[in-house]
């Protein structure tokens, strides 16, 4: 379970709460400029806030570093050259979030465990590991980083506007596929997208942000 | 034509800062940070060495003393640009400043010192031997290291900024860790120098990260590595080669080319070697 108590962030958005129940997927959508990445960052630990709570599952991770709290939230960037590592092969990519929580040795079984997280993709790549990352498309290094934001234990997925780089075939690719990791993990969803086409189709929950509240 | 001796005298200088070159590489290349410590870090490895070695202290244990020192030089210009949140350029020249007095404390004011009765570590054995004895291992572990776990955070670390918290990457720590690995290997190769030279000097630092990075520059374009771990390999090579071409400018007479033209003669060859190169690629 997911709580924003009172959070405030510079002056983008003040004494904003939201409570998310455990395996919700909420969407946060939004005219550019009203504070959604902000709120995303907010979470991520990117940024801190200036007063408030934050409540992951009974942790207070007000407090913590991003590096910390990537122990249990996992982050998708909008741009995916951000996402991924362009320079790494597609196997070291997996490696590194493979190893978010903590330092484990790649083992035979271990490749096996990423292609076949990768085999849901139905691209191939489980057979491209050691192809570098800046060789691939934007969208499948989107759909790269979303199987890296889900290779290793989370407690709540954070997916920042995922396709707003994407042409809109390719962004329905990886909505599609994004609403089938989740179906398969049910763990919490936070959901930032500015695109009205997904709100009916996509998430448990959508809530609308207007000048740094929430509706 | 070079003497054979000229050759490996060019052989074994080209290993010593083949390990400069690496700890040059792992700062600008792996952890993406324009370090400028190594000039000072260089001196301070050499400076250490001597004063242990004045002191009848085993020349190799010295040359562990000068590693750590140049460690403890990249973990103050760490602390200076992550904690004090001052530039990567600035902390390094702070730093490289500051170790120029701090390198006098250490010889007592000598500006220079001569090991001509004390024992070192070349007094005994082939120079090239010992020298590959020593930088084989050093390159290997190395290697492994990087191909870790966590070398792969290292270099995530310098691939993208944004991308490393979120894979549970400590930044600030990272780049501390980077800078102490790298002036560590800069300080060793500082302290070999002076063993092998027979000599410190205060100046020996001088021109360290511009011939680091030729080197670098150089190795990268001669051997085909793409993986960066092995492209460590590829400094060292560097580093041989660009000493090879001082020696070849050195030796131009022939073509009425004089000792002061050492800098042009070596910068052409140097553009020429790339040239070469990036035509070939294009072909």
């Amino acid at each position: 379970m997911l709580k924003l108590i009172e959070i405030s962030v510079r002056d983008i958005f003040k004494n904003l709460s939201l409570s998310i129940s455990r395996g919700e997927f909420v969407l946060i959508t939004g005219s550019n400029g009203v504070g959604k990445t902000t709120l995303f960052n907010a979470i991520s630990g990117a940024i801190s806030v200036k007063k408030g709570k934050i409540i992951l599952n009974d942790n207070d991770i007000t407090n913590l570093p991003q590096h910390k709290r990537s122990t249990m939230i996992s982050s998708v960037l909008q741009d995916p050259r951000l996402g991924t590592v362009g320079e790494m092969t597609i196997l070291e990519n997996l490696n590194i979030s493979y190893m978010r929580r903590k330092y484990k040795r790649i083992s035979k079984n271990v490749v096996d465990y990423f292609r076949e997280k990768l085999s849901i993709l139905g691209m191939n790549l489980e057979n491209r590991l050691n192809e570098y990352a800046k060789n691939l498309s934007g969208g499948q290094r989107q759909l790269l980083s979303l199987v890296m934001a889900t290779i290793s234990d989370y407690e709540l997925l954070l997916l920042d506007e995922i396709t707003a780089s994407l042409d809109p075939k390719t962004s329905d690719t990886v909505m599609e596929m994004t609403n089938k990791i989740i179906a398969q993990e049910k763990k919490t969803c936070f959901l930032i997208t500015h695109n009205t086409k997904y709100i009916n189709n996509f998430g448990t929950r959508t809530l609308k942000m207007i000048d740094g509240k929430l509706a | 034509m070079i003497p054979l001796r000229e050759l490996f005298t060019s052989v074994d200088i080209g290993m010593i800062y083949g390990i400069v070159a690496i700890g040059i590489y792992l700062t600008f290349r792996t952890i993406n940070f324009a370090d400028l410590t190594c000039d000072g870090s260089f001196v301070l490895g050499a400076a250490v060495s001597a004063a242990l070695i004045k002191y009848g202290i085993n020349p190799y244990f010295a040359l562990f003393v000068s590693l750590v020192s140049g460690g403890i030089a990249g973990l103050f210009t760490g602390i200076l640009n992550v904690k004090l949140k001052i530039s990567d350029l600035l902390s390094g020249i702070i730093i490289a400043f500051i170790l120029y007095s701090i390198n006098l404390r250490i010889t007592k004011n000598f500006p220079n010192i001569t090991f001509i009765d004390e024992t070192t570590t070349f007094s005994d054995l082939n120079s090239t031997l010992i020298i590959a004895t020593i930088a084989l291992p050093l390159l290997l572990c190395l290697i492994r290291l990087l191909f870790s776990g966590f070398g792969l955070r290292l270099r995530t670390v310098g691939y993208n900024k944004q991308f490393a918290p979120i894979s549970g990457i400590n930044v600030k720590l990272m780049t501390i860790f980077g800078l102490m690995l790298s002036n560590s290997m800069i300080s060793f190769g500082g302290g070999l120098f002076s063993q092998y030279q027979g000599f410190y000097d205060m100046s020996q630092g001088a021109g360290t990260l511009v011939t680091g990075l030729a080197s670098v520059v150089i190795g990268e374009k001669i051997l085909p590595f793409k993986k960066e771990p092995l492209i460590i390999f590829s400094c060292v090579v560097g580093s041989i080669l660009y000493r090879i071409f001082i020696n070849i400018a050195l030796h131009g007479d022939v073509f009425g080319i004089r000792t002061q033209d050492l800098n042009l003669i070596t910068g052409i060859m140097i553009i020429a070697m790339m040239a070469i190169k990036r035509r070939k690629q294009n072909a």
